[in-house]
């Protein structure tokens, strides 16, 4: 079986390459932006399984994108992670109201429990 | 915000200089302007008690000159009577004495009397002519051998015992015959200087002093000295006893006020009359007296007034004394007034600034942690991908430098949230959430992140477990987050060879984890700071060892939001022990517990 399509938003390039690197090699297919405007591009022509979602990045942050390109609507069947490195209650919380999914603290994990992390959000079922 | 205020704190000399000093200014200005004041009310004390002096002074001063008139009209009179007849008989001078009721109206004169003036030639004829009209026991007295003489011709009212007062030659006395030329010379009443004194009055012994009033010869042109003394026939006199003539006014005096009269122009010599009080007031400390000279006839006497602090009525009295008092009290209190008030302010600008240069550090924690983590995450996520094979196959001595690299990063990550926990707790941010753990599989599991540490320090792990399970209440996140404070301070001050024990143990209500070593301990002193954020207490270990200092505080933090008690005791060389206490009947609330 095909693996599915991973988005990945993040505006810190050597997170964003890590990022991309680990997940290549779990199979899935990649593509990255580097913050919610190049997002909406790519997602032009891509129709992610799940976005990856950085919340702080310039010209458009996480929570922005999520309020102005609403991708819950545009891709039903899309997760989206968003991960942050300040953990702040409202912002997660903020995140949630408009669509994300889990949360996830980017200094928590490693390569390998990213990698369980995605797997195991992408085999949840949409009742989450 | 990263611009931070330089926090100035108050050293203990600042702290007296800047706190006790104008306090103590405040007490000495008005110390000082209560005494002022103090001096200034006795002052006014001492002036009103002076002017009262004077008052009465001159009050005694009026009566003695409104008394001696009245005598010299009564002389004048009896001057009158011989200037008025050809003879006086000695009933005639009776009568006339009698008129005026002496005893009742006028009691300081003692008697009153007739002196002629004989020359020494007609003593003989004159003593005759006397015996065998008037006084047949009438004989002048002392022997004389002077030109002229001045017997008493007649002295009323007579005292049967005293009877050699008629015939006395008033001239054998050298003050008397003073008192009379002076008199003839000046044709105007005068009086003697102070007498012996006598015996016969109520008052005792009193002297006395003789007033004389001259009588010249008949139609005689008495206008100069020379045809006075060429035309003198004899005196009027009058015998004064100063006691009794004193006496009658001084009876409305008060016992504050007294006064001496000197029969002299100064404050000293012979004392006419005194006042029964004046040694009493005249001897106490605090007297003040005043005196004034009074022209008397021709005599200058002087009256010495004195008055005791009573003579200002007691309420009065009292004022300087309370004056000084109330305001030395006043000044007591407002110096401590002052005194605390700087110290609140002080405390309140401190706090103020402790408070901003606390939330100016918070942020400053909470985006620092933040801009930390990031680059953190990369090595973490590189780091990790080589570990996990990205790279390609490992050496095991490849392997073995990754983890060291990996573990290292993973404590900084550790330290950053604990920094990131304490900025946020601080300003209220974290939430706590609370489930039913087993606290002994719990701490196990915490043990077992620790225990290659303490093995690597050659230190020693004690476990004192229960074996039954232990369900409590906790926030298993954040407990683990102050456990592994503790146990890492347990392990960073005890040296190698030491031993650190974990225990559980579990009461009714309660259970207790205790971590403990043996380890370099701290000074009792510094309990307080332990529990201050960024503190790092002195001890043996410091120098040697890094930490943010958080740890101690993080732990608090938690245990308080667990609504536990944290307890730390220690002891300088021996080692230290820490004790969180947690409640068991904790129920599972609604939602979480915010700190």
């Amino acid at each position: 079986m095909a693996k599915q399509n991973i988005l990945i938003v993040e505006d810190e390039a050597s997170l964003r390459d890590a990022y991309t690197t680990i997940l290549k090699k779990e199979g899935y297919k990649i593509e990255n932006a580097s913050d919610g405007l190049k997002a909406q591009e790519v997602l032009k022509d891509f129709e992610p399984d799940l976005i990856l979602l950085d919340l702080r990045m310039p010209n458009m942050s996480g929570i922005e994108f999520l309020k102005k390109y609403n991708p819950v609507a545009k891709h039903p069947k899309v997760k989206i992670i968003v991960f942050s490195n300040l953990d702040t209650e409202n912002e997660i919380d903020e995140a949630y109201n408009y669509g994300a999914h889990k949360y996830m603290l980017k200094a928590w994990a490693s390569p390998k429990e990213l990698s369980r992390f995605v797997r195991e959000t992408l085999a949840q079922g949409d009742s989450e | 915000m990263f611009f931070i205020k330089k926090l100035h704190k108050f050293n203990r000399r600042e702290i007296t200089l800047l706190h006790v000093g104008p306090a103590i200014l405040v007490f000495a200005a008005f110390f000082t302007l209560t005494v002022w004041n103090w001096l200034q009310l006795k002052n006014n004390a001492a002036e009103n008690r002076q002017a009262l002096l004077v008052k009465n002074v001159s009050t005694t001063q009026d009566s003695i000159n409104k008394t001696f008139n009245t005598y010299e009209d009564v002389l004048n009179a009896g001057t009158g009577l011989f200037n008025a007849s050809d003879y006086v008989a000695r009933n005639e001078w009776k009568d006339f004495v009698d008129i005026f009721d002496l005893k009742d109206r006028y009691p300081g004169i003692n008697s009153m009397g007739f002196v002629q003036v004989v020359k020494n030639s007609d003593l003989q004829a004159y003593t005759k002519t006397v015996q065998s009209k008037e006084n047949p026991a009438f004989s002048v007295h002392p022997n004389s051998s002077s030109d002229l003489l001045a017997p008493i011709k007649y002295d009323e009212p007579s005292n049967p015992r005293d009877n050699h007062v008629v015939g006395y030659d008033m001239y054998s006395s050298p003050k008397l015959r003073a008192g009379m030329e002076q008199a003839r010379d000046s044709g105007q009443i005068s009086i003697t200087s102070q007498l012996p004194g006598v015996q016969n009055s109520p008052f005792g012994n009193t002297p006395q002093i003789i007033m004389f009033s001259p009588v010249y010869t008949k139609n005689s042109n008495s206008k100069d000295v020379d045809s006075r003394q060429k035309n003198i026939s004899g005196y009027i006199y009058a015998d004064i006893l100063t006691y009794n003539f004193m006496g009658e006014f001084y009876s409305q005096g008060n016992n504050d006020f007294a006064f001496r009269i000197y029969d002299s122009d100064q404050a000293n010599g012979a004392v006419l009359y005194q006042t029964p009080n004046f040694d009493s007031v005249n001897a106490s400390g605090d007297k003040q007296t005043y005196s004034r000279q009074i022209g008397v006839d021709n005599h200058r006497w002087t009256i010495l007034g004195a008055v005791r602090p009573g003579i200002i009525p007691s309420r009065d009295q009292g004022q300087p004394t309370n004056a000084l008092l109330g305001g030395i009290i006043f000044s007591l209190f407002l110096a401590i007034f002052i005194y605390t008030l700087l110290l609140n302010r002080t405390r309140a600008l401190g706090d103020k600034e402790e408070q901003q240069v606390q939330s100016a550090k918070d942020e400053l924690l909470a985006l620092a942690s933040h801009q930390l983590r990031t680059p953190a995450t990369g090595v973490k996520q590189y780091i990790g991908m080589l570990r996990e094979g990205y790279g390609g196959e490992l050496t095991r001595e490849q392997k073995k430098y990754l983890n060291e690299a990996y573990d290292s990063n993973e404590r900084q990550l550790g330290i950053i949230n604990d920094m990131l926990f304490v900025a946020r707790s601080d300003n209220g941010e974290i939430k706590f959430d609370f489930k039913h753990v087993d606290l002994l599989a719990f701490l196990k599991d915490v043990l077992k992140e620790h225990q290659p540490i303490i093995k690597a320090n050659g230190q020693k792990l004690v476990r004192k477990l229960p074996n039954k399970p232990v369900e409590a209440f906790i926030d298993d996140h954040y407990l683990r987050m102050a456990l592994d404070n503790l146990l890492s301070n347990a392990t960073k001050y005890t040296q190698p060879g030491g031993v650190i024990t974990l225990s559980l143990k579990k009461t009714r209500n309660q259970a207790v984890i205790t971590v403990e070593d043996t380890g370099v301990g701290i000074k009792e002193k510094y309990y307080d700071m332990l529990f201050k954020k960024f503190s790092r207490v002195p001890n043996d270990l410091s120098s040697q060892t890094s930490g943010s200092g958080i740890g101690l505080y993080l732990a608090k933090k938690v245990v308080d939001a667990h609504r536990g008690k944290i307890d730390f005791k220690s002891s300088e060389g021996k080692g230290s022990v820490c004790s969180i206490t947690l409640p068991l009947n904790r129920k599972k609330k609604k939602n979480n517990n915010a700190m």
